[in-house]
């Protein structure tokens, strides 16, 4: 399928839209609130932290409808969709993760630890690793397909899982910036969320989730591409 | 207020490299598909050229031919 | 009614009629039970080793030893029990039968969960002996019943799609643990406090967590298998 005018027109402009986004943020993170008192700038990491963590939400969310659509309908659409935002998804929660490590060394004191959050985030990546494995070790074109929907629905229970258990264990170090939460403030290096923080962590939200939907659209467009230079192939070689 | 400075830099660097990492490798992606598409366009050209030649005479070792072609994508 | 009530009945004879033929094939030939053990008991010797226990160190990890152990051979099972039945194409004359086809979902489960069970609890013996601690704890059966349910089921599921893999044997323990992670984490915390004599508030939600966790496999499984089997 080839791209229409119109349509590159549009992702190049949600394209320029992201970029200035990703720039405003940044620059926001590091200068719109003042430095934390308890934990000094690293707390800054939060507000990437925070962000990349809510784009790759959005994109995983964004997957499992994908693919309980693809079931339903089998129109190959919804696969390239489902495909493509499980890869940016995962690159984010990459991002995600780092950041969290690089917060928590200050912080904490160690890079890693095996707080419920932690393992759960862990666990949530691996799985989409091994739905990327899954593509790649099918080669029946239409079982792929089918078994990759499969396994991005049972997938996204670890998401799920990443998101409660911080509100039901009660030896979770981590902080809850919003919600109801079963340990004491002080342990966990939560803060005092101002009204310029917050204001801030929201603009990171919102950047990240259009950042994610533009990569992820660059990204089927990748997909389609090839799959039309495939065809392209083919009847060349039907031709002959 | 405890200097964390050099943490809060490197966390940057490394998340921003990072998204900077998927950005290049879906460029990267597409511009090879690009070359691709740019190699096809040629050989389709090549096709549509040679074509009437390859009525007029009857069945220039077919099977060669296929296979090379089949190499060059 | 008369109608939905052999519905009824004739879905869980086909349940039971699945598990059957699997236990069945598995009294005559063995094979399967005996590999799985036979790797339990290596797997077990090499934790020791390994590991090199003391009385102390034994009580501490004697749950982590178990379950990974379970996961590991039940894992060996899963993959031999799939790839027997793709290959002889044996469930192929089942699944024209007019019936849901999570029946054949959960008979094949059925007779996964009891090999898994007996591994299990031949492993409880030979940990029993060997690290000298009893593990005979009833909550621990429950426990052990419970993650078995969670392991088979997912398990059987993904073992159904990664049968069909170039890499079959690599691929299904890459796709397996990091879904049954939260089965393995619960019973590990579940059995570990249970065995160390801890109160109910520390194995209590552990528990629930593993027996949400079944609920929730059970239900996704029944409406994913159907897509699994299509052809």
């Amino acid at each position: 399928m080839e791209y229409t005018e119109n349509r590159n027109f549009w992702l190049r402009v949600m394209t320029y839209v992201s970029a200035f986004l990703l720039v405003a943020a940044t620059i926001m993170s590091f200068t719109y609130p003042g430095a934390e008192r308890s934990m000094g700038e690293v707390q800054r990491l939060f507000y990437i932290h925070l962000g990349s963590f809510f784009g790759s939400f959005l994109t995983f969310s964004v997957a499992v409808v994908a693919g309980i659509y693809y079931l339903r309908t089998r129109d190959n659409k919804w696969d390239r969709l489902e495909a493509s935002s499980v890869e940016i998804g995962l690159g984010l929660s990459a991002v995600t993760i780092v950041t969290g490590a690089i917060w928590a060394r200050p912080t904490w004191g160690t890079y890693w630890t095996w707080d419920p959050r932690l393992t759960t985030i862990a666990i949530m990546w691996l799985t989409y690793a091994a739905y990327l494995f899954l593509r790649s070790a099918i080669e029946d074109p239409e079982r792929k397909r089918r078994f990759a929907a499969v396994y991005a629905i049972i997938a996204f229970s670890s998401v799920i899982l990443t998101i409660v258990i911080i509100r039901v264990r009660p030896d979770v170090i981590h902080p809850t910036v919003a919600g109801p939460s079963t340990t004491s403030a002080d342990v966990r290096g939560e803060f005092n969320v101002t009204p310029r923080i917050r204001d801030t962590v929201f603009f990171n939200i919102f950047t990240y989730c259009v950042l994610s939907a533009v990569l992820t659209w660059h990204r089927i467009r990748i997909e389609n591409k090839s799959d039309f230079i495939q065809e392209r192939k083919l009847s060349i070689l039907g031709n002959m | 207020m405890p200097d964390t400075l050099d943490y809060m830099i490197t966390g940057y660097a490394l998340g921003l490299a990072l998204v900077a990492l998927i950005i290049f490798s879906i460029w990267w992606r597409y511009r090879s598909l690009k070359a691709d598409e740019a190699a096809l366009a040629r050989l389709e050209q090549d096709i549509r050229e040679s074509a009437p030649v390859k009525t007029a005479q009857p069945k220039p070792e077919p099977a060669s031919e296929k296979a090379d072609v089949a190499e060059a994508l | 009614m008369k109608d939905n009530q052999r519905f009824v009945t004739s879905y869980w004879r086909v349940v039971l009629l699945v598990a059957r033929k699997d236990l069945r094939a598995e009294i005559r030939g063995r094979e399967l039970i005996s590999s799985m053990f036979l790797f339990a008991f290596l797997a077990v010797v090499i934790f020791s080793f390994a590991l090199e226990l003391d009385r102390e160190a034994r009580e501490n990890s004697v749950a982590g030893v178990l379950w990974v152990t379970i996961i590991f051979s039940g894992m060996l099972g899963l993959a031999r029990s799939m790839a027997v039945e793709k290959d002889k194409g044996s469930l192929d004359a089942l699944l024209i039968a007019p019936v849901h086809r999570s029946a054949l979902f959960y008979g094949k489960a059925l007779a996964n969960l009891l090999f898994t069970l007996v591994i299990a609890l031949l492993l409880m013996v030979l940990l029993t002996v060997l690290f000298n601690i009893s593990l005979f704890v009833w909550q621990v059966l429950v426990v052990l019943v419970l993650g078995c349910i969670g392991f088979t089921v997912s398990g059987t599921l993904v073992s159904s799609m990664s049968v069909y893999a170039r890499a079959r044997e690599t691929l299904l323990p890459i796709m397996l643990l990091p879904v049954i992670l939260p089965v393995l984490i619960s019973a590990v915390r579940a059995s570990g406090a249970l065995l160390a004599g801890l109160k109910a508030e520390d194995w209590l939600p552990w528990m629930q967590l593993l027996a949400l966790v079944d609920v929730v496999f059970l239900i996704i499984t029944y409406f994913l298998f159907d897509y699994v089997v299509e052809e």
